[in-house]
């Protein structure tokens, strides 16, 4: 398992640097960022200079250079250190993809056995007509569709505000964010749950007398983890790289935003430090969900083959 | 079994650790029952360093913490700030002597001298920190400390403890005004060396002379204000302020409406409703902004010689016909829902020199059409197709729509190409477009830096004269103009220039002067009557919070 985990390791290094080579190439070819750091109507003297004080005078590979070592700088356009913008905005994200996850893992895993349980009952319909809202409603309208209800008309809940600290600001941003995952696991679970119930050890355990409760809980359900956890895992990397529409319309400042709005603003660093973390993210998920592999499927096993 | 209990660990687990980073105490600013200003805004400003401000939000911030010499008041006339009276040109030794107050403190508690003047504007020319050297651009020695030929500029000078003397290289009429803006701010040297030695920028913990100190700064999330208790006008009368991040606009509106904010800005689209349900909370100012169709009159030929560009730069009668098709009225009243009016002159109203006289161009869709035909192009036979550029907006959008439309009444075609800001201002700098939609905010409110800015050739392309508008005559009296102290002279000579340009060269196609309308609370006391041509958006920048109260 060691050396499995130390040869993932290393061949993340060639994804992150490869990543970084990307991001720049993309970078330069989107043209000359200072347009949007000095006011309209600066002179072309202006805007040297600012190209100067940004090290944008200096020469391509030492500019690249730079950002293989892995070192950031400072932003553009907010006097600070790209590592801290994106730590911060990562905080906040981190939250919002743990909540998102937990409701759609526990949601989803339940409706997905509950249709699997009854398939064709009044009950898996309900599943499924909920899923398909939920993986087809943009999150935008649906956040604001739950503030609109539940903020402005019932007033349970406060109007967004940036408090990703508090968990009354959080439900509104962590259902709507959990609801696209919900849907797929839910999906997923209950057709790999069917899939296995026709397998014929299933078949066996329950002309032996097991009840079907059993079987689909007991025997099935640990078969059918494997594939399940691959989405969970994809999509719990998904949402740790940020939201945009969510945060915004949550007023949250998380990843999503701060990329979206360094994209808007050709703030190159903050681009670059955003894509970084996000290359670091799934190379760090996948890892997880390969090592959860290994627990779950016996059969499963990394290192010497 | 033990595979689900692992599953039901890591949710247990997942729950546990979301709940825990909830629960941390957070402590309110305020205590219950402090008089708290609450402003949305929708992006953490770049900066609260002065000398690095250029933009709307970054301007509205430092003017709550930083004070000037000289302020313009709500009529746009300078003011004494931080000296006790005007300063008076000495026009031999060509100098002003400021004569400084001498109640003024820093939030850091020590009073401030000349010395402070010198230091702030000596680092205002440190080409490597600073955003606008250009506001003392005519001050002797400006050029040698902002090249490092120098260590100290020659023409700031200390002449005692509360006297402070600026000698300028030539007659300047707007420099009293340039040095309104915030960048010219006074600060304390201590506070940056501070801030230096604890490895921060001056942003991050700023100390200046103005109503208000920075309590917390939250990026992303909020920043918090706290009164100035020794300030020299007094200390304000509300506790603080907090400006939180909201970057949804209906939301701002609905928090607005719930009175969690006292001020805020009016959604696309929303305010015809909301003029008739809260019409008492709708605040409207005029803003120095006008917005324009430009053509592309002139380009330069490798050999540097500026030849007109065919057909829009030779035919005047085809600039003619296309500025008699535009329905301005349409555009400011369904479009803009009244947040415009048509502009008959370059300079907008409101500005000193705005001149009335002026009187643009009407709509006539049939002098348009006759007008065409005269040109050479009946009914647009023979006329090429323009590519016409505009930034992606809603609201310009639909007014670049409505000008197609208004242009393929008479018979000029045009292609609408809309591109992300930065990608439009390259393009309109680097390779004209033949047609674009474009605007300028006064940077300063002179009628100088509208015309001179925009309209003389040394400005060409980049640094303000987009269209390339070209006439050695305008540029003749924008030259007279830069050296005339006496004011109304000086405005005279603008309007003349401003009156060829419009009414003969027919160099821009005027399409309106924005108008500012935001939400402000009935509790707020004392901003309505504030307001000026300078405030723009929600931020409400030039409003002096010493003066505001809350009920």
């Amino acid at each position: 398992m060691a050396t499995f985990i130390f040869r993932r390791l290393l061949q993340a290094v060639p994804v992150v640097l490869g990543i970084v080579l990307i991001c720049f190439v993309l970078l330069k070819a989107s043209g000359d960022p200072t347009h949007m750091l000095v006011r309209q109507g600066a002179s072309a003297e202006e805007r040297l200079m600012v190209r100067e004080r940004l090290g944008l005078n200096k020469p391509w590979y030492s500019q690249l250079g730079r950002y293989l070592m892995l070192d950031l700088g400072r932003s553009y356009r907010q006097e600070r250190p790209v590592l801290d913008i994106v730590l911060d905005g990562a905080a906040v994200t981190a939250r919002l993809a743990l909540g998102a996850m937990i409701v759609a893992v526990a949601l989803g895993l339940l409706s997905g056995i509950f249709s699997a349980y009854r398939p064709h009952s009044p009950i898996d319909y309900a599943c499924a007509a909920g899923a398909s809202i939920g993986i087809s409603v943009p999150a935008f309208f649906l956040a604001m569709l739950l503030i609109l209800i539940f903020s402005v008309k019932l007033q349970w809940l406060p109007l967004p505000a940036p408090e990703a600290g508090k968990l009354a600001y959080l439900v509104i941003p962590v259902l709507t964010l959990g609801m696209l995952s919900t849907a797929l696991i839910a999906r997923l679970t209950r057709g790999c749950l069917l899939e296995e119930m026709t397998q014929d050890y299933v078949r066996t355990g329950r002309a032996k007398g097991l009840q079907d409760l059993k079987a689909l809980t007991g025997h099935a359900f640990p078969n059918a983890l494997v594939p399940i956890t691959t989405v969970i895992g994809n999509n719990l990397a998904g949402l740790l790289t940020g939201a945009v529409l969510t945060e915004t319309a949550c007023a949250l400042p998380g990843l999503g935003r701060m990329i979206f709005e360094a994209i808007s603003q050709r703030d190159h660093p903050v681009i670059m430090g955003g894509c970084l973390f996000f290359a670091l993210i799934f190379v760090a998920v996948n890892l997880g969900v390969d090592i959860l592999y290994a627990l779950l499927d016996p059969r499963i096993r990394y290192g010497h083959e | 079994m033990n595979r689900i209990a692992i599953i039901l660990v890591v949710l247990v687990a997942a729950a546990a650790l979301f709940f825990v980073t909830t629960l941390g105490n957070t402590k309110d600013d305020f205590e219950a029952g402090a008089k708290v200003f609450r402003i949305p805004l929708d992006n953490d400003p770049k900066t609260l360093d002065p000398i690095k401000v250029t933009d709307v939000d970054s301007d509205g911030m430092c003017q709550k913490l930083y004070n000037t010499l000289i302020r313009l008041d709500k009529d746009l006339r300078p003011q004494p700030e931080l000296c006790t009276e005007m300063p008076v040109w000495d026009a031999t030794e060509k100098s002003f002597t400021f004569k400084l107050r001498t109640d003024v403190r820093f939030h850091n508690g020590r009073p401030m001298t000349a010395r402070d003047v010198k230091y702030s504007w000596e680092r205002l020319l440190d080409a490597n920190e600073s955003a606008r050297p250009v506001i003392l651009k005519s001050v002797v020695g400006a050029q040698e400390l902002l090249e490092r030929k120098a260590e100290k500029c020659a023409g700031l000078e200390i002449v005692d403890e509360h006297t402070f003397k600026v000698r300028l290289l030539k007659e300047d009429p707007i420099f009293l005004i340039q040095i309104s803006m915030v960048n010219a701010a006074v600060i304390p040297e201590e506070a940056v060396l501070e801030a230096q030695a604890a490895h921060k920028t001056f942003s991050a913990q700023p100390v200046g002379t103005g109503p208000f100190k920075l309590s917390r700064w939250d990026y992303g999330r909020r920043i918090v204000l706290r009164r100035h208790e020794t300030y020299f006008k007094g200390a304000p009368k509300i506790d603080g302020m907090i400006c939180e991040l909201v970057p949804e606009p209906q939301t701002r509106l609905e928090k607005f409406m719930k009175g969690e904010f006292h001020v805020s800005d009016i959604p696309f689209g929303r305010l015809k409703v909301l003029e008739q349900e809260h019409p008492e909370l709708i605040q409207t100012n005029s803003s120095l902004r006008t917005n324009y169709l430009g053509l592309l009159l002139n380009r330069k030929t490798d050999d540097g010689t500026i030849v007109p560009v065919e057909p829009l730069g030779t035919n005047l009668k085809l600039r003619q016909a296309i500025n008699h098709a535009v329905n301005r009225q349409y555009i400011c009243e369904t479009i803009l829902e009244g947040q415009g009016i048509p502009a008959q002159s370059v300079l907008p109203p409101g500005l000193a020199g705005h001149d009335p006289e002026i009187k643009g161009w009407s709509y006539d869709v049939e002098k348009a059409k006759a007008l065409l035909a005269e040109a050479g192009y009946p009914e647009g036979k023979g006329l090429k197709e323009f590519d016409f550029y505009y930034r992606k907006d809603p609201d310009i959008e639909q007014t670049a729509l409505a000008i197609q439309n208004n242009l393929g009444a008479i018979g000029v075609k045009v292609n609408l190409r809309s591109l992300e800001w930065n990608a439009f201002l390259e393009k309109v700098y680097k390779d004209p477009p033949e047609m674009f939609f474009l605007g300028w905010v006064a940077d300063y409110p002179d009628a100088e830096n509208f015309i001179d800015w925009l309209f003389h050739t040394s400005q060409w392309g980049e640094p303000g004269n987009e269209t390339r508008y070209h006439n050695p005559e305008v540029d003749k009296l924008l030259e007279e103009a830069r050296t005339t102290m006496d004011s109304n002279a000086r405005l005279k000579l603008l309007n003349r220039a401003e009156k060829i340009i419009v009414e003969q060269d027919v160099g821009w196609v005027l399409l309106y002067w924005k108008v500012n309308k935001i939400l402000l609370s009935k509790s707020a006391k004392g901003v309505a009557e504030q307001l000026c041509p300078l405030d723009v958006g929600h931020g409400l920048n030039h409003v002096d919070f010493s003066k505001v109260d809350l009920e």
